[in-house]
Parts: C-alpha cells; structure tokens; sequence
C-alpha cells in the first residue's frame, strides 16, 4: 500500500518537475518563531528534491530562486520542518513552530533513546556543548570528573592518554573490577579502547547509575555503564566544516613541600654523620659542593608541549546523513627526551533510508596511539623518584676535578650514575620503549521496519585493537653494561597482542498508542558477544652499537612466548515501557545472562527490574501552578552483575614450563572453584527533580542503596599449601548515597547569562559479609578479616569500609630518647610496630563526599567557565614522604627540609624521630587525609560576531584559552591529592585506586589556546 | 514482501538463540584441567620435572643458597651494595619481613608432591611408577625439612627441641587444609620415612639432574646427623658411591664445566628456568662486581694459600675504588654464557664425607674412620695439608673443614643452630683488609629466639590454627 503510494508520488513528481522547468522565479519572504513572532536567522531554506539552498539572514529574510509547483522545506534546529509548494506568488512568509520532541533533551539509555520527561531512572547526562567547556583532554573519561553526579572520576596518573577510574555510585566490587561497562554506539568496548576515541566525535556521554537502567545490561552492568554515542549528521542539512585546533603546555603540579637544596642536604648529611657532608674536609670542597646545587626536575623533566587538530564534516540530505572526522592529538609529557602521545583518529559515521521502511548506517572509526613514556615502578629506572631522590650536589653528568664534563670515547658527556648507581637519563634515552595501539572500532546495522508499530534492528559490532610494543636496550648503553657483565650486548623484546571482540545484536520492538494516552513500548533482544585474544613475544639480543634495533639483527634469539584466550557471553532481554499520558511511567526489563567466565554449575544468572516515575507538573492539577515548570518523582529497584574476573578463574588447570633443557614440566597453573558465580548487585532507590521558574532554579535529589552480594574475591589460602590465592564468591558490601544537583541561572537576558551549578555527591560504604560460614571449631578468632593479595596496607572486615587501612598506629617520639612510639594492638604505648596493625575505622582510600561547583557566564561573544571539583574524606598511604622523611634511613636520597626537626636533646617534641633509631616502620604516621579542591578548568571564549565571520564565509568561528588543574588546595596531603594509580608495576592489575602514593606519572596542570571554525 | 522479511527476522532471531549455549564452555589454551593433566605414566614424568622446576624457582633457587650464610659469620654486608636482605644480615626480621617466600614455595613443592603421589595409581604397577613415587617422597620430605630447620627448632640444636613448634607435616594436596603445627620430633620423623621409602623405590639409573640413590642416602646422612643419629648418619654416608670432587676438577665443578663430585643438582639453563642463584652476592657491573655481601675477613683468612676453596669460592677486586673480598661461587657458567646462571647443588659428595666424619667423631672410638673420611675432603682440596687430629682438636677440624667446603651453599646457618653455638662475627670491615664499615649487629646468643625465623604474618591471619613462635 506504502509502496504503491511512493510510486504514485514519485511519478507525479516527475511530472511536475517537466511541466514546471521553465518557470523559475524569485521567492522571498521572512521566517519567524511562531512563539513569539521573532525573526529566526539562520534558517535553512531548500528546494526539495535540489541542491539549491540558502540560509534567512539575521533578520529572518531569505531569497531563493524556485519554480512554481516546487517545494521549499525550511529546517531549524528546535522547530519542526516546514514545505510550502510555490505557488503564484512571489512572498512567502513563514511562521515555525517549535518541536517539542526535539528540544527536550535526548538522553540516550540501554537500547533506546528518551527524553528527561520520559525516564524512570537515574542517569546522568554530558552532552557535546558540556564538553566544549570542559579542560581539554585525549581521553573523554578524564572530562567526566565534577561533571555528573554520583560518577566518581580519579585519573589513573598524569600520564598523556591515561585513562580514568569511573566508579559509579560507590565501591561496587573490590576483585572483580570496578570499572562501569563502557558501550560506544551500541558496542561493548575495554576500558583502553576509550581512549581510541575522539571526545571531538563525542556527542554525549550518559552514564547509566541505578538498577532500573542498567538491568538491560545484565551480568555486566553491576558497576553502571557509560553510553558514549558519536555524532551523526543531520537530515536535510548542508554541509558543515569544523575546523578545531588546540596548542598548549603542560607542566608538573607544584609540590606543596620543600626538598633540601645542596647546602641543607649536606648540613644534614654533617649532622647524622653520614655521607658527602659528612666527610667534607676543606671549605673549598664544601663551597664546590654548594655551588653544584641545581634542581633536578630542571635537569629530567620538561614543560610538555599538547597539539590538536581536529576536522569534521557533517550533514545529510533527505534520505542520508553523515558525519566525517579526523584527529590529531599529541603530547609531549613532562619527561625530557621522550615523546608521549600521539594519536591519529577517524570516523565516518552514515545513516541512510534505503526504502521507507529499511535504514541501513554504520558507525566506522579507527585510531592509532604511539606511547613513549617509561615504565611505571619504582627504582632507580623511574624519573620522578630521581627528581627527589638526586641530591641537588650531584650533576648530571660525570665532571672532573676542574668541573669540566668528561667526555667518553665518543666526545659525548657521561650521565652521572649518582649515589643510586644507575643515572635515569641513560634509561630515557638509552632503554627506549614505544608501544602502538591501532584499534579499528565499528558497527554496522539494519533496521526494519515490519509494520507501523514493529521495528526490527540486527546490529554487527567489532574492535579490534592490534598492541604492539618494542624495547630496545641500546648495546653499550649503562644498563646494558650492567646486565651483560660489561660486554656490549643489547637486547630487543617485541611483544603485543591481537584482541577482536564482537557483538551480534538482535532487537525486535513494538510500539504504540492507545487511547492517545496509553503509550506501550515492548522491546525482545538477544546479545551474542565473542572475545578472542592472542599475544606474543619475542626476544632477542646481540646488536651492533649504532646498528639497526629490529629483531633479526639480533645474534641470539632469547625467548618466545605467545598466549590465546577467549571469553563468550549469550544474553536474552525483555523490556517494557508503559506512559500514560506522560504523567505515570513504568518500566520493566529482565535479562538472562550466561557467561563463559563462570564454573559450570553456575554459568546462566537472571537479572531484572522495575521502575515507575510520576511527572506530577503534567497533572490537571498542577495546570495553573507556575512555581513549578519541572517535578518528577521516581523510584526504582532490581539486580545486575559483574563478571570482570579472569577468564579461566572457575577452573583447575595444569601449565606446562621447561627443566634440564626442554624437558616438559607440568605444574599447577590456576585452583578454581566450579561453583564461581556472578557478582549480583541489588540496587534501588528513590529521585526527586524539579525545575522552578521556567527552569531558571533546577537540581534533582537522589537516594540510593547498592548491595553487592557474592563478592568475586581472590580468598588468600594457607602458606603450607603453597599460598595460593583463589577466586570465589565471598562477600557482601553495601554502598548507600545521596546525591544532590543545584543549577541556576542567576543572570537570564539577552546579553548576559550567568549560570552557577553544584553537585555534592554524599557516599557510605559498608563491608557486610566476607565468608559464608564462620569456623565453630575456632571460637574468637576474626574470621571476617579477608587477606586478598592486591591490598597492600589495607584489609577486608566486617563492619569497616571497603579497604580500611590496617596499620599500626603512630604514637608520636619519646621525648626522652627520640624512638618513635606506636600503640600495640591492645592500644599500649611501645616502640616496635611489628604487628600491631589494627584496622583504622573510617580511614579508607574513599572518599565520603566529592562533587564540584561550577559556573558560567555569557556576555555577548564572550564566555567563561570554571570547574571546581572536591574531594573530601578519604586517605593516602604517602610512601613518598616516608622517603623524603627517613630519619635517616635514606640519607643517600635527598630529604624533604623538614627533615631536620627531628629530636636532638631529650624533652623535645613535635620532632621527627632520633635518626638511625629504626623509626621508619610501616604505620599511620604517613598515612594522611586526601582531601583537596581544585580549580579543574577555567575556559575563556569569545565567539566573533557573525559580521565578522559572514566576510570570511565562515559558519561561526570561535577562539578560546583554556587551564587545567590550575590551583589546588590540599591541607593535609603532602604531594599531588589525586592519586589513582600508586605504582603500575608494584600494584600490577588490581590496583585499590588511591590506597598510596609511590611515585606514578604526577598530575600535570595546563594552559592552551584552541580555536574552532565552522565553515 | 513483508512475509518474507518477517521470516528472515524471526529465522535470523531463532539462529541466535540457538547458538549460544555450546559457546559458553571455553577452555584455557594454554594449560589443561586436573582430570586431564595426570593420567600417563609420561605426564607423570612432566609433573616430577615440575617438582624440580619449581624447587629451582621458589624454595631451593636464589634464597636458600644465600640467605642461610647471610645469616652469619661468613658474610660482610657491604655497604655501597643495593641493601638486599639487611634485615635478614641484622637479625630483625619479623612476621612482616621474614622468608614467606621460601615457605610457601617450599609447601607448593609439598602440594604438587601429595598430588603425584594421591593419583599414582593411575599408571600401573612397576620400576616407572617406584620411581616416580620416590622422587616425589623425597621432594617432600627435603622439603619438610628444609622448612623446618629455618622455621622450627632442629633436634640436636637443644634438649627440648623435640618436643617443641615444628612445621605443619603436609600429606593432601587439599588446598583448603588449615593445619596447625607438629612438633620437631614428628616432623623429623615423617622426612626420615619420606627419604626411605625413597630410598628402597628410586632407580638405581637416575641422572644427577634429578634425585637418585646417592642423593637419597646422602640426604638421609644429613638428616641423621641433624636428628643426632649418628649412626644411621654414617651408615648413610658409606652407601653413598660418588667421589668427592678432585683438586684438579674442583674449579670447573663452579662454572659447570663438570659436575664431580656432585651427586643432586639442580639444572639451570637460561633457556627455561634462567634463575640467578648469585643475584644475592653480588651484581657484575662495568665498574666490576658490586657485592651485596663480601666474604667476611675472618672466614677469607681461614682459608690457606694453598686451599683451591680460596681462588675457586673468592675473588678480590675493587669496586668503585675499595677493594672487596667476593663471592665467586656463582659468577660465570660454562654453559649458559650470556647469562652466567649456574647449576644448583643441593648435595656433594664432600658434604657427605664431612657428614660421616662429624657423626662418627660424635661417637666414641671411631676418630681413625673419622680422620680417613676428613682427609678424603682435605686431599682433594690442598696441595698439602697437616692432618692427624683426634679427639676436640678433629672436631673443631671437621667443623672448620666443613665451614670452608660448603660456605655460601646455605649450610653455615644450620651448622651453628644445630649445635647449639652462638653466631659470632668479627669486628671487621666489608673491605678486604677487614676495613671499612663493621656489622651493626655482631652476636646472635646462642639459644636466642631468633634462630627460628617468625612465622610469616600472612600464615598466621589465614590459618587460624598456626601458632607464632616465641619471641615474635
């Protein structure tokens, strides 16, 4: 029938087309808002079925050249599209209207998308205009921090391109990964693969927090899920240019502390009697010493130097839209001699209506990531230990007696090995590592329409992220001569890893509406998702000095390794969506899981939920009111999952190795548990938002309680079975959280728009249940105390926060000797802090409150935003600080200044312990509150006027200066307060983010200046 | 039209659901499951060569064959060095900082053992499955021991050391197991039986690469000696075949150029295993070898001129302008030349004969068979020497005999806990004129707490049945 008409029109048109041919004229007229009769510029003007179009200037007129019988469609974002047919007269005036639909906001969830008014749970939402004013940065997670509620961002480090924690309402899990589910237009992707995006591509974030909206995702939506969704062209609309390029420098946050110069150091090194200072025997020696003094973040670390450049291209015509992108983004990093980041970035996203009722589109991107920044541990091999740990009397590079550099056989100065043997400025430019990241991200899609309430969508996503990853060990470089007893060797690993992951999604959905207010929406899916992994690595060694680096140069290959798994998830997915007259919402989904992850009794888990919402301005009775333009109350409760643990955990498995020459050994490689099953999580909870004065004040409040039963833990077993760990389902955690959101705007004219917002995120976290059954045969032994490996100063019990540090509690010195004093476990004074941990309550890595306050002002073109975000209530273990404050311990290493208060003569307090008393033991003395606020962005834009921009052809042009991180105020914490990752190599994969400090990629602030040009 | 995308829609959905189950049961690539892991008499043989693979890397590898000397009078710590097991050189360890890695390497050992042994009779009956038995009785039971000795008392080392904390005797490979600890007594015994039920089922053609009939008695003369059996030490001694290493042979025994003398060892290519064993000692740099620990100036002066120990164990070089007496034990190999990672030797034939000396001295009359069996050490390690020694004076011989034979092979700690001694060091310096900086710490007394290490904290929050020992 639908067909048939299409047939008819087209002819007809065909026919139109012929007879008017000749009779082409000038039709002009002006086009306003049928709200309030204003002019609208800006509007597009189209003949249909042409590529002829103007635009109506800032008064709302327009020209065009048309036939009579053609039809002209004006199109205006916020109104709905209008045709008229030319008839006889020349004028024609336009009146749009506005369109509803589309100016409410669209926020994306599960597997469709809906308007604020129509959700029933909570999710908050970022869109591409929030972005704009945000700090800059490679990687879209970092720019969520302080921006939505109740989402708890901490940089992993300052490293260019890391990625973000994410943790969505609270500590969710503690083994099993933290980490929301991240899906970019429609497809699961890692954690890494986000930062293959670019946020220039982003057109919003929604980052889904309660049961009610994460249920669709079943087993892997336990921790939230951040729905990334690239931009699209749109329909009818010419060709837009963006034009985006950005330059800046960054540069390590100042250290709210002081190291010693030259002449203190060796003051210090004079008084403890060890050391240069202390052997010092003329003043001329001192006075060369003194002289050498120089900083060493000076001599290692650089002020980094960030490029981007972006372009886009977008639009569609009637039946296909498109948007094209290209990327550019680099940063150098703070480390001399090495290039961090460069990444390379495009996207061509289509959409296209190949029959009234078939669509067809892809969203295709790909990016390619070069890494050159060290290794993250703590040695001697690590640059920002050494910019403390190197006494500012030591140089860089070896002099003589005169203070002339001595030169090697090659006429190149020698790096000064220092006290710590091994000078870091050889391992930067000696040891050099690169790792390559070449991700191809898609998906491609056919929707169907069966009928006019059946739509049928079957979407193919895949990534597919290639990891390349090459060291070379230069021959003759200083480690070289190390690690091959002298001998000129070198030595080159290649190692990366295939890893292709797809997705087959089917979705049948049915809608419609009864009654004109009965409105039903059914959706059926089912998810297929494949996982296959494979690595590899090779290694060998014996290179020419100044030869060629790639493998097969190598004399002696050394070893090869290659690794292969897979991982599979089969869902099944129901989901109902009942609107009465948009006033009483109701939602309902159930989901069937099963996963490869999981022991064989337990693979398939069931997860559903419920949600309702209640639009009480909608209300007859609300009709007159004109306080309230927005309330809306929701509540809702149900379960999802958590399977990110390692793919074989479940199950006893034997590895092979060599003896005595290749001889096959067969050993234990893994003690599962068949039994290992999800990680359930039971959320509800209860919202309230509102808007008052046509949304001049608006916020919403939000109450939830999350429980997490069946904790995927890593069960640390008795020594004297060989100290294996195993990963079970042990444990029950509550998170319990209100979040509040407040905007206003205090300003709202025409010229000035001054709008203040905050959002204070309140969190609780409780440990409930560790293991399942207490031992009767040990009657007062604590059996809720749970020892996981990952934890390095902090437990598991009963009772406490999640990670609640476990230390021994610092008592001050004694002022009669100078030993530093602890409190045994039963709370007595003594002066040994072997063993006396006991869990400090309340002191966690977690923060009990965080949010930001931020602000916006528009005056004509210009506007300025700033972002301040803070942290309240969590604690660091600052192992830097006991480095820095050794007592004397480390005296090799040069020490913070306030190192010398330490006890001199007895009766003296507030002083540091007596040096060489073995005071530096392990407890709360360094263990200090994190808390912090920051100035996170501060932006300045000025939009040229359109007069300007309409002589050079251009859209709109804009040019802005932009700050990160730019002041931070931190009372307690010595050092950077954000701390995520403490040391990526000593922490491995299972870092507790924030549980200590230990020398990671510092926090950087930055300033550039960016420009964006439409055309 | 619609008809048949209707049909392609619904076909397609049915396709889906179909395929998803069998999908679901992914199996590692690179490892197998326990009922597929042990089933031939060859997996059997691969899951030995695992027991030697894993001693290598965990209980034997780097930490026994130092930290037992680290302990005492035969090392210096050196101060430029990087600081590696000072607490261990000062005596202040603790439940945080003790040897948990030695411990729960030795018990995977003891695990993957009770897992051999719980599913041999898979194979069937016969010489091949004796000797796998065997092998893995004796992991476990040297394992037992090694344990012990560092964690728990040793018999002779004092009147009440029987009956007092040993280690948890392990015989499931039950990973769940929370046991709580045997006395010394019980523990000695069940290593003895291990060591004899190995002896009467090993293969008389087992290579020095893996345990074998020389091995087997030569441990039993060990742990004979240490359970004051001196007797049945000897007896052991005697059934031992291997030679003690010749003079001429001796240096190569160190680099792997031959294996005389050696009766069980540890083979260590860098192509597999590739553990440093010298790590502990000492780095070589450009600047030469920069020691951890030194040889100390009063051991480096016992050995005489003419003792091939002294060239072969010591070499004297300086680093970054001192000159320091070095471990050389474990500096270069043969065989793997890149590297330098030498072989393990977990017994000698000279150990033996110094067994069988010291257990027949302790026995009244026997001072002549005492005497022949010293001087089979001593004739293959001077080019002359002065012996004749009875009574105290051949005591104090074979105990000096068997400080500078088996220095740095992690004896020295034992040898002076077994017998009750104090560890004394001299007030020496780490350079090699006995200059430079003296230990902190010079005197552990003897029947100090500290002679058995504290039980590693972790054990003692996991196991609720462990018990700390006193002092800790």
């Amino acid at each position: 029938m639908k067909l048939k008409l299409t047939w008819l029109i087209t002819l007809f048109m065909a026919f139109v087309m012929q007879l008017s041919f000749a009779q082409e004229k000038s039709v002009t007229g002006t086009v306003t808002a049928a709200t309030d009769g204003l002019p609208l510029p800006g509007v597009n003007v189209i003949v249909k079925g042409t590529t002829r179009g103007v635009q109506t200037d800032f008064d709302g007129n327009y020209t065009i050249k048309a036939s009579v019988g053609e039809t002209l469609v004006f199109s205006f974002i916020g109104m709905k599209n209008t045709s008229v047919v030319v008839a006889a007269n020349n004028t024609i005036n336009i009146s749009m209207q506005e369109d509803i639909e589309s100016l409410a906001e669209i926020v994306v969830v599960g597997f469709s998308t809906k308007s604020r008014d129509e959700l029933t749970s909570a999710v908050s939402n970022v869109t591409s205009e929030d972005l704009e004013k945000i700090a800059p940065s490679v990687s879209i997670d970092n720019m969520l921090q302080g921006v939505a509620s109740g989402v708890q961002v901490t940089a992993q480090n300052g490293k260019p391109g890391q990625t973000a924690f994410i943790r969505v309402r609270g500590i969710g899990s503690i083994n099993a990964g933290n980490q929301p589910l991240y899906i970019v237009d429609g497809a699961q992707v890692n954690e890494d693969d986000v930062n293959g995006i670019n946020p220039n591509d982003v057109e919003s974030v929604s980052v889904l927090k309660d049961a009610a909206s994460t249920s669709i995702y079943g087993a892997r939506g336990g921790n939230g899920v951040v729905l990334i969704t690239t931009k699209r062209g749109k329909k009818g609309q010419d060709g837009v240019f963006k034009l985006t390029s950005r330059v800046g420098r960054s540069r390590k946050t100042e250290d709210n502390f002081t190291m010693m110069n030259a002449a203190q150091k060796l003051q210090y090194e004079r008084e403890l009697g060890q050391g240069i200072g202390a052997g010092i025997s003329s003043n001329a020696e001192y006075l060369r010493l003194v002289g050498l003094d120089h900083d060493w973040k000076d001599d290692l670390l650089q002020d980094g130097l960030q490029k981007s450049i972006g372009f886009s291209a977008s639009g569609g015509e009637e039946r296909m839209n498109y948007f094209f992108s290209l990327g550019y983004d680099e940063d150098s990093g703070i480390i001399q001699d090495i290039d961090a980041y460069n990444r390379v970035s495009g996207r061509l996203n289509v959409d296209y209506q190949i029959k009234d009722w078939a669509k067809i589109g892809s969203s295709l991107s790909f990016s390619s990531i070069e890494n050159g920044d060290p290794r993250d541990r703590n040695n001697v091999q690590n640059p920002f230990r050494a910019i403390y740990d190197y006494n500012p009397y030591e140089t860089k590079f070896v002099l003589d007696a005169n203070g002339d550099q001595v030169l090697d056989a090659n006429g190149n100065p020698i790096y000064n090995a220092t006290h710590s043997g091994y000078p870091v400025s050889a391992e930067l430019n000696q040891n050099i590592t690169t790792r390559y990241y070449n991700r191809f991200l898609g998906n491609l899609y056919l929707d169907l329409k069966l009928t006019d309430n059946i739509k049928f969508l079957t979407q193919g996503s895949g990534i597919y992220e290639q990891y390349r990853r090459e060291n070379f060990l230069q021959p003759g470089s200083v480690l070289d001569l190390i690690v091959n007893g002298g001998v000129p060797t070198g030595s080159k690993t290649d190692n990366g890893s295939f890893d292709f992951t797809y997705t087959w999604l089917n979705k049948i959905t049915y809608t419609n509406t009864f009654g004109d207010v009965h409105n039903l929406e059914l959706t059926a899916l089912s998810e297929y998702v494949r996982d296959n992994f494979r690595s590899y690595s090779a290694r060998g060694q014996g290179f020419v000095v100044g030869g060629p680096s790639v493998l097969d140069v190598a004399a002696t290959p050394i070893a090869v390794a290659g690794t292969r798994s897979e991982y599979s998830l089969f869902s099944l997915a129901a989901n109902v969506d009942y609107n009465y007259d948009n006033r009483y919402i109701i939602n309902a989904t159930v989901r069937r899981d099963g996963s490869s992850r999981f022991g064989t009794n337990s693979k398939y888990g069931n997860f559903y939920s419920g949600s309702i919402a209640w639009n009480i301005t909608n209300e007859e009775f609300m009709a007159n009111n004109k306080t309230f333009s927005t309330l809306k109350l929701r509540a809702s409760a149900g379960t999802s999952g958590n399977d990110q643990i390692g793919r074989y955990s479940s199950i006893t498995t034997y590895g092979f190795g060599a003896y005595n020459n290749g001889l096959t050994t067969i050993s234990p490689a893994n003690f599962g548990d068949p039994n290992l099953g999800w990680e359930q999580n039971f959320n509800y909870g209860v919202g309230l938002e509102f808007g008052l004065f046509n949304n001049r004040l608006r916020g919403l409040v939000d109450y939830y309680n999350r429980t997490t039963s069946d904790l995927l833990l890593n069960e640390q077993l008795s020594l004297t079975t060989g100290g294996n760990a195993v990963t079970g389902n042990l444990g029950e955690m509550v998170n319990k959280g209100l979040e509040f959101e407040l905007a206003g705007d205090i300003i709202r004219n025409e010229k000035l728009k001054w709008t203040v917002s905050a959002n204070l995120n309140l969190y609780d976290n409780e440990v409930t249940k560790l293991v399942n059954v207490d031992d009767p045969n040990t009657v007062g032994v604590n059996e809720s105390d749970l020892f996981t490996t990952s934890n390095f100063f902090s437990i598991l019990r009963v009772g406490e926060e999640v990670n609640t540090f476990y230390l021994t509690r610092y008592a001050g010195v004694n002022p009669a000797n100078g030993e530093a004093l602890y409190l045994d476990a039963d709370g007595n004074v003594t002066n040994n802090a072997n063993g006396n941990e006991v869990a400090l309550s309340g002191k966690s890595p977690f923060a009990d409150l965080d949010g930001s306050v931020s602000t916006t002002v528009q005056y004509s073109g210009f506007d300025l935003s700033a972002n301040f975000y803070y942290k309240v209530g969590n604690y660091i273990y600052n192992l830097p600080e006991s480095n820095m404050l050794s007592d004397g311990d480390n005296i090799a290493d040069n020490q913070r200044l306030d190192a010398f208060n330490y006890w001199r003569n007895p009766g003296d307090t507030n002083v540091l312990p007596r040096p060489f008393s073995n005071s530096n033991q392990t407890s709360d003395r360094f263990l200090q509150k994190g808390d912090y606020i920051r100035l996170r962005s501060l932006q300045l834009g000025y939009t040229l006027p359109s007069r300007f921009t309409e002589t050079m052809a251009l859209k709109s042009a804009r040019i802005y200066v932009s700050g990160t991180n730019l002041w931070t105020y931190a009372p307690y914490y010595k050092g950077d307060p954000e701390v995520g990752i403490g040391s990526g190599e000593t922490q491995g994969a299972s870092v507790v983010p924030g549980e200590f400090a230990l020398y990671s990629y510092p926090t950087t602030s930055s300033i550039s200046l960016g420009v964006d040009i439409q055309f | 039209m619609k008809k048949y995308i209707l049909i392609f829609t619904v076909s397609l959905f049915t396709l889906i659901t179909s395929c998803g189950k069998e999908n679901l049961d992914l199996n590692p690539f690179d490892s197998v499951g326990a009922d597929v892991a042990l089933n031939t008499p060859s997996d059997f043989e691969s899951a030995v060569n695992g027991l030697y693979r894993q001693m290598i890397f965990g209980s034997y590898g780097a930490s026994m064959m130092s930290f037992p000397d680290v302990l005492t009078d035969n090392l210096i710590f050196v101060v430029t060095g990087r600081q590696t097991q000072k607490t261990t050189f000062e005596w202040l360890y603790n439940a945080n900082n003790t040897q948990q890695g030695f411990m729960s390497q030795s018990y995977t050992v003891i695990q993957q053992a009770n897992f051999i042994l719980e599913n041999i009779d898979r194979i069937p009956d016969g010489a091949q499955k004796n000797n796998i038995i065997a092998q893995a009785k004796a992991a476990r039971g040297l394992a037992h021991f090694m344990v012990n000795n560092v964690f728990a008392k040793i018999p002779t080392q004092s009147g009440d050391a029987n009956g007092s904390l040993g280690i948890p005797i392990m015989t499931s490979s039950d990973i769940r197991q929370k046991p709580a600890r045997n006395t010394v007594g019980e523990v000695y015994t069940a290593v003895i039986n291990d060591l004899e039920d190995a002896k009467s089922l090993i293969s008389a053609s087992n290579g020095k690469e893996r345990f074998n009939l020389n091995a087997i008695n030569g441990l039993l003369s060990r742990v004979y000696l240490y359970n004051g059996q001196n007797q049945a030490a000897a007896d052991a001694a005697n059934a031992v075949t291997t030679t003690v290493s010749t003079f001429s042979n001796f240096a190569g025994v160190w680099t792997d150029a031959n294996n005389d003398g050696v009766i069980f060892e540890l083979k260590n290519f860098d192509t597999d295993t590739n553990v440093s064993v010298g790590v502990p000692y000492s780095q070589t740099l450009t600047g030469g070898i920069k020691s951890e620990y030194a040889v100390s100036f009063e051991l480096y002066n016992l050995y005489q001129n003419t003792d091939i120990r002294k060239s072969t164990y010591v070499v004297t070089s300086s680093f970054e302008g001192n000159l320091y007496n070095h471990v050389a034990k474990y500096l270069s190999s043969s065989v793997n030349t890149g590297s330098g990672v030498v072989d393990i030797k977990v017994i000698r034939a000279a150990e033996v004969q110094l067994n069988k000396a010291e257990a027949l001295a302790n026995m009244p009359g026997n001072d002549v068979a005492a005497l022949a069996a010293l001087d089979l050490v001593r004739s293959q390690r001077y080019i002359a020497f002065t012996g004749g020694e009875t009574g105290q004076a051949l005591k104090d011989a074979i105990q000096l005999e068997r400080r500078l034979e088996l220095a740095f092979e992690g004896h020295r700690f034992f040898d002076l806990k077994r017998r009750g001694l104090a560890i004394d060091r001299t007030n020496n310096g780490d350079f090699a004129d006995g200059t430079g900086t003296p230990p902190n710490f010079l005197v552990l007394p003897a029947g100090d707490t500290r002679f058995q290490l504290p039980i590693p904290k972790t054990e003692i929050d996991v196991n609720s049945n462990m018990v700390q020992n006193p002092g800790y």
